[in-house]
């Protein structure tokens, strides 16, 4: 079977995403060893960037019309700019792979765990379950969608097997954005902006029958994640150092670091001097 | 009449406890293959409910010197009085939402069986202590009477025995058992904790591998950030026509021991008279 990795990269005013997905494909390549394919608005900008070769394939994508959220740079720094995460719920139309592995290009990799996915007989991995780099924040909207919804699923890393049960999956996730506004509400999100986080949870709730259950099983590993009011000081092979807000003092931080550990490194504009 | 194997048994006092009860009854007749379900009060079943019943009993010994406004105090009595052999003790307002009748089999492994697991309403274990503060301060085993479990034998006659006592002592027992945060009021709880304490029987009468469990719904146990007072303020309710229960957008299913006592209404008593044709 075909295995690759698949990223989604749509520049907006200021975040180069795909300068980032070009760093990210190279960190695939180094660990996994895997064909990765960019899905993107922007095949211009990769010309012009000429870095074609860097990608096994180049899916061009239209311009889904944009949501606005505040992107922080370091607790005290924040921008209000537009993203693109509408075509995630595509992968699997998208995807030129049997098995693919679709990652955010902020999913830092440094070791091959990712390659598990492929040696294991569950056709649909995802993480529930995230540890922040920051011992002493509490992130409740991480555990469930909201306080009295469905358990949080993380949209930024997940594997899947062609079958037509995923197919399903996906089928579902079309459904439930051709409908966001009604669905929105049943979920009791209290906003429609659109999430793909939430959509993937909602999704996956509505396979588990409602219930708690384990249609989607967890990607090999653990999934670490720094927040964007955090800020990344050392990006390099093995390891990342970053600068981790204090409690109680805002624009002051603690210094933390990883070392061959898979990291989603959340500050888009930190990681963009980086890469 | 030759007295049936197995059978549910509610305690009911009050217009609100018997429409709890009636209500319970009916989604054990709806849902459950072994159905046998019968009730002590004082109180008048309404006619239509009777026949959910195989037999309404008086509350025995009804002393009123004894007995204060807390109900709960008669709650040692079941055993005397339960027409079943084996015998499982309801609260009034709990439902019954898929079959579990298969509880049965495990629960004959014992003789007595309290339950200590409960569930949220989004299928995991309650571990909030805030309504458990005096087991957790006195150490005592955190056993729900909510859905409890005893066969006639004289291990049942004895424990019980012992809740007897405890309730006609109650200062005693608490002071000597509960000393720390003790409650104003009676509790069955606490009393059939401080017997289980006393006898020194929690491995014989609790398991905490037991797959035998309800889904709680006090507002604190469903791991609410923001909590609200009653849980219904924070989640909605849903009952189909064919009795399928959805709290926010969790399919519930075995029992829903649902605490409020808003919870029912006439909308929801329709559906369960229309499904049985009462």
């Amino acid at each position: 079977m075909s295995k690759g990795v698949l990223c989604f990269a749509s520049n907006n005013l200021e975040v180069d995403y795909v300068k980032q997905a070009v760093y990210f494909a190279k960190r695939v390549k180094k660990h996994l060893n895997l064909p990765v394919t960019l899905v993107t608005s922007d095949v211009n900008y990769v010309d012009r960037l000429n870095v074609r070769t860097v990608f096994d394939k180049i899916i061009s994508v239209d311009k889904e019309k944009q949501n606005q959220k505040r992107f922080y740079d370091g607790s005290l720094h924040n921008k209000l700019l537009s993203f693109d995460n509408a075509s995630r719920i595509n992968a699997y139309d998208l995807s030129p792979y049997e098995e693919t592995i679709v990652l955010d290009i902020d999913y830092i990799l440094f070791n091959n765990v990712f390659l598990n996915c492929f040696n294991q007989p569950h056709n649909f991995l995802i993480y529930k379950d995230a540890i922040d780099v920051c011992h002493w924040r509490k992130n409740p909207e991480f555990e469930y969608i909201n306080d009295n919804g469905v358990p949080f699923y993380w949209a930024t890393c997940f594997f899947f097997r062609k079958t037509n049960e995923v197919q399903v999956f996906f089928n579902l996730m079309k459904h439930l954005k051709e409908n966001w506004t009604h669905y929105s509400s049943v979920f009791d999100l209290g906003t429609p902006t659109f999430r793909n986080d939430h959509i993937f949870s909602m999704a996956i709730h509505i396979m588990n029958g409602y219930k708690d259950s384990n249609w989607a099983k967890p990607m090999p590993g653990r999934k670490y994640f720094a927040l964007d009011r955090d800020v990344i000081e050392v990006l390099d092979d093995d390891h990342v150092i970053l600068l981790v807000e204090k409690e109680k003092y805002i624009g002051e931080y603690t210094l933390a670091s990883l070392k061959d550990t898979n990291v989603h490194l959340m500050n888009k504009l930190s990681l963009g001097g980086h890469v | 009449m030759k007295s049936k194997k197995q059978g549910y048994l509610m305690f009911a006092v009050g217009d609100t406890c018997i429409e709890q009860a009636c209500l319970c009854a009916m989604s054990i007749k709806a849902t459950q293959s072994m159905n046998n379900v019968s009730i002590v009060t004082d109180d008048t079943i309404p006619s239509k409910y009777k026949k959910l019943f195989d037999k309404v009993i008086n509350i025995p010994w009804n002393d009123s010197s004894l007995s204060s406004h807390y109900i709960t105090e008669h709650r040692w009595k079941l055993y005397h009085v339960t027409p079943y052999k084996e015998t499982v003790v309801l609260d009034t307002d709990m439902l019954f939402l898929t079959d579990i009748s298969d509880y049965w089999e495990s629960l004959a492994n014992y003789e007595v069986f309290y339950s200590t697991n409960a569930k949220t309403y989004r299928g995991k274990n309650v571990t909030s202590d805030y309504y458990r503060k005096t087991f957790v301060a006195n150490e005592l085993p955190m056993v729900y009477c909510a859905f409890h479990y005893f066969k006639k034998c004289d291990f049942a006659k004895q424990f019980y025995g012992v809740v007897e006592d405890i309730t006609k002592n109650q200062d005693l027992f608490y002071s000597k058992f509960a000393p720390k945060l003790t409650p104003s009021t009676y509790s069955m709880d606490i009393a059939s904790a401080i017997a289980i304490r006393v006898l020194d029987v929690e491995d014989k009468v609790t398991s905490q591998l037991s797959r035998i469990e309800f889904t709680h719904m006090k507002a604190r146990c469903q791991d609410f950030v923001d909590p609200s007072p009653s849980w219904q303020d924070k989640v909605p309710v849903y009952l189909t026509d064919n009795l399928e229960l959805k709290i926010g957008n969790y399919k519930q299913d075995t029992i829903l021991h649902y605490t409020e006592d808003s919870f029912v209404n006439t909308s929801m008593v329709s559906k369960y008279e229309r499904a049985l044709s009462l």
